[in-house]
């Protein structure tokens, strides 16, 4: 009896709490070493926490950190806000062309009429500067462009360039070879990831297309584009979300020895740079700038997300509304009248 | 068919990338040794930018430990790269067999992260890693000599008698008043770096008409003297050949002259008058094209040793010291570096040793200090053994005896610096240098490497609009935001 009854509680036996245990390290980690953090930096964002020859000063600050960081205190300039310009920059200069190219070698890639030879080869070589550390070619290029270096070299050979050119003089040139390598990087990872978001499209949409007469350009912008939306929308959050952390490419490029000051003039400092410039002598302000970055990566996905919802779907529940408003109204109506 | 060919040709692409990241990778560390075991260098691992790169990637874990450090008796000393070890290994294993067996040598294997591995232990001294004695660079000699964590050399029993040979700048260097005297010094140098001009003989010839060392001093005695040799120099190489590779070498010729520190005793920033004079040279040396504009330790400026100043750039000079002849000039060098001290004094670095507060055996740790920077016969050992010039007058002199009176390979080594010299005699050159120097290092503060390393970027700015005071103010400013404890007056 007892056997059978145990049998019996065997077979209605739920296997969800081992989803449950296999889901538990990551929330393990993720509590440990993210949530846990990201609290306790916003509280040291609220003091003033120094760092002086091993020596620690400690005192509650409210928002002083912030106001110092933004120079709205008396004497003390906003680096701040000029580090995020320079990472914006960088960042949209470096995104622009990474999602046009990699919207054109998706399209290209996936589209059965095009036929490009070797797709797999493509688009392995697309994605291979990825591969490669972050700081090594941050490195690579530092040399490669530097004031002798062999492309400066040759650009002079050529006569394109005058002799005493150095590309790391001028904030243009500096910003844009940054701004290149953050392309170079990674438009083979956002062309992989639109070629899965493009395949994903129902062929049949385009079939319909192809018989109705629609071409290339037609298709691509009024098949492929809208139903890709969900997929740039998700590109541009990572981007946005990485582009805002910058820090090994600039940190490597045209800084002068600790000083975790990118040349000319502080202009390719990023917020993440400041950040280590910061946090071995004033750890309450390095948190502020980390609370800062935290609510303007929280602001642009927001922006993001709200701008590039679904408009058509919007229209449908704003007419509807608008229907049942009116019926409301009619009902009353009927409702007075009698 | 074509499969095959397509798929064999990027597997071999993926193989040569790979490869060519191990290659970068391990040749880094290598080159990074030769760089950093020169030390002090102020980035001292910049051999190449390449180097910084794989560094900061590889930070953290790479310390290397050798001994036993579960050992109940285990003297740990850290340092960031191999010097130390080496004499450990040498010399002091050969005078003290027994306090050498219970050394435990940690590496961390590089200057970037040093720091933030022994200020993590420094605050755990139950930690079995916790160095009892480790080695400083004059860069951040001063945070850890205010810090309170290190024991003086008094309270380990070092008198003032026994540090009475070490050259003043450097007793000052170590000193929390800036006195030099034994109760105030935290920490003992046993390296000295005195700051000279090292010029290349074939392009003195070339375009100095000289080789002659005193004849070549008179042309750098002054600034004005300077710039006028500079001028002749780019003149009669048409511009093939200037006097220095970048004029950020100028660096350490001005800094180290400044009469006040960064700060003074309030927290209030100074900016000293050489700081301004350094921003008119520069100028002068960028306006004039008397140097290639390149960046110390990058790629460029060590290309500018090895050019023939005709065909390829070449830099006639290199603001340098001891350890920077033996360590960073190249071959071209080998034979060639003519020695002068210049229009002013300087000095560039130094290695020393401290003992920590909560140090396992201050005697023994005393030992290794007195060995290292007191005894007159040990330090003569290392300068023989490693060709170090030796923080010590008295070693100094004898060394010099030696290096003159016999002629086996050691005595060759120490008079040629280890064969980089052209004519004089390494010893005699650095030792007069020193003799003459009369430099101020009480004005050294714990943050000024990372202010000397940002002011290029000021000047710069002022090289290219001229304002001088908007540049100033632009670098206080980043001294105040970076060091929020230090004001704007």
């Amino acid at each position: 009896m007892a056997k059978r009854n145990s049998s019996n509680k065997r077979k209605t036996v739920s296997y969800e709490k081992y989803g449950y245990l296999f889901i538990l390290p990551f929330f393990l980690v993720y509590f440990i070493f993210q949530l846990y953090p990201l609290i306790n930096t916003f509280y040291w964002s609220a003091f003033s926490y120094q760092k002086r020859n091993l020596k620690e000063t400690i005192a509650f600050c409210g928002l002083d950190n912030f106001k110092m960081l933004l120079g709205l205190m008396e004497g003390e300039t906003p680096y701040f806000l000029l580090y995020l310009k320079n990472t914006l920059i960088m960042w949209i200069g470096g995104f622009i062309p990474q999602i046009l190219l990699s919207l054109l070698l998706a399209a290209w890639l996936t589209n059965e009429q095009v036929k490009v030879r070797g797709r797999g080869a493509i688009k392995i070589m697309t994605y291979m500067p990825n591969i490669i550390t972050a700081a090594s070619i941050s490195v690579l290029f530092a040399s490669l462009f530097s004031q002798y270096g062999p492309i400066t070299m040759l650009l002079k050979k050529i006569g394109i360039l005058s002799a005493d050119y150095n590309f790391f003089d001028y904030v243009g040139t500096t910003r844009g070879l940054i701004s290149f390598i953050l392309f170079w990087m990674w438009y083979g990872n956002t062309t992989l990831i639109l070629i899965a978001g493009m395949m994903g499209i129902n062929p049949s949409l385009y079939e319909a297309a192809e018989i109705d007469g629609a071409n290339g350009a037609q298709t691509f912008f009024k098949i492929t584009l809208p139903l890709l939306k969900p997929i740039l929308l998700f590109t541009l959050v990572t981007s946005a979300v990485g582009g805002i952390q910058m820090y090994d490419i600039p940190s490597l490029f045209n800084v002068n020895g600790s000083s975790m000051s990118g040349g000319p003039a502080d202009s390719t400092t990023t917020m993440s740079m400041y950040i280590m410039r910061l946090y071995n002598t004033d750890v309450g302000r390095a948190a502020a700038i980390s609370v800062m970055m935290f609510i303007i990566t929280l602001i642009i996905s927001i922006c993001l997300f709200v701008s590039m919802g679904d408009k058509d779907e919007k229209l449908a529940e704003k007419q509807i509304r608008k229907q049942q408003r009116e019926y409301r109204r009619q009902q009353k109506a009927l409702k007075g009248g009698n | 068919m074509k499969k095959k060919i397509v798929s064999a040709l990027m597997c071999a692409t993926m193989a040569a990338s790979l490869l060519a990241g191990c290659g970068s990778e391990t040749a880094a560390p290598a080159g990074s040794e030769a760089a950093s075991a020169g030390e002090t260098t102020s980035d001292g691992t910049a051999d190449t930018p390449a180097t910084e790169a794989t560094e900061a990637a590889e930070a953290e874990d790479t310390n290397t430990i050798t001994g036993d450090i579960d050992a109940s008796d285990a003297f740990v000393v850290w340092g960031w790269n191999d010097d130390i070890k080496k004499i450990l290994d040498g010399p002091f294993a050969e005078a003290n067999p027994d306090a050498y067996s219970r050394i435990v040598f940690v590496n961390s294997g590089g200057s970037d992260y040093y720091q933030t591995q022994i200020d993590a232990l420094l605050e755990d001294p139950s930690n079995k890693l916790y160095p009892d004695l480790m080695g400083l660079e004059i860069d951040y000699v001063q945070k850890y000599v205010q810090s309170g964590a290190l024991l003086s050399m008094a309270d380990m029993g070092i008198t003032d008698a026994d540090v009475a040979s070490q050259y003043q700048f450097n007793r000052v260097v170590c000193s929390e008043d800036g006195s030099g005297s034994a109760d105030a010094m935290y920490a003992s140098f046993w390296q000295a770096t005195p700051g000279a001009w090292c010029l290349r003989a074939d392009l003195c010839e070339k375009y100095l008409g000289t080789t002659d060392p005193d004849e070549l001093q008179a042309m750098f005695a002054t600034w004005k003297d300077v710039e006028a040799t500079a001028a002749k120099v780019s003149e009669a190489s048409n511009g093939a050949c200037r006097l220095l590779s970048g004029w950020d070498d100028l660096n350490r010729v001005f800094m180290n002259n400044r009469k006040s520190g960064w700060y003074d005793a309030n927290d209030n920033i100074v900016v000293d008058d050489q700081v301004k004079a350094y921003f008119e040279e520069a100028k002068l040396f960028y306006d004039n094209e008397w140097t290639f504009n390149t960046t110390q330790w990058q790629g460029d400026w060590y290309s500018m040793m090895d050019g023939d100043g005709v065909e390829s750039n070449a830099a006639l000079a290199y603001t340098g010291c001891p350890w920077f002849q033996y360590w960073c000039l190249s071959s071209t060098w080998e034979g060639q570096c003519i020695t002068i001290p210049g229009p002013q004094s300087f000095y560039w670095g130094g290695t020393g040793l401290a003992a920590t507060s909560e140090c396992s055996d201050p005697e023994l740790a005393a030992t290794i200090i007195k060995f290292f920077t007191c005894d007159s016969e040990s330090i003569q050992a290392i300068a023989k053994f490693n060709c170090d010039f030796v923080n010590s007058a008295d070693a100094n002199a004898a060394l010099l005896e030696y290096s003159k009176s016999e002629s086996d390979e050691t005595a060759q080594n120490l008079a040629s610096g280890r064969g980089i010299m052209n004519s004089q005699n390494y010893l005699e050159v650095y030792s007069d240098i020193l003799s003459g120097m009369d430099l101020d290092t009480s004005i050294v503060r714990a943050e000024d490497k990372a202010i000397n390393d940002n002011i290029s970027q000021y000047i710069k700015q002022y090289i290219e609009d001229g304002d001088y005071d908007a540049a100033i103010n632009g670098l206080v400013s980043y001294i105040h935001d970076t060091y929020s404890y230090l004001n704007v007056q």
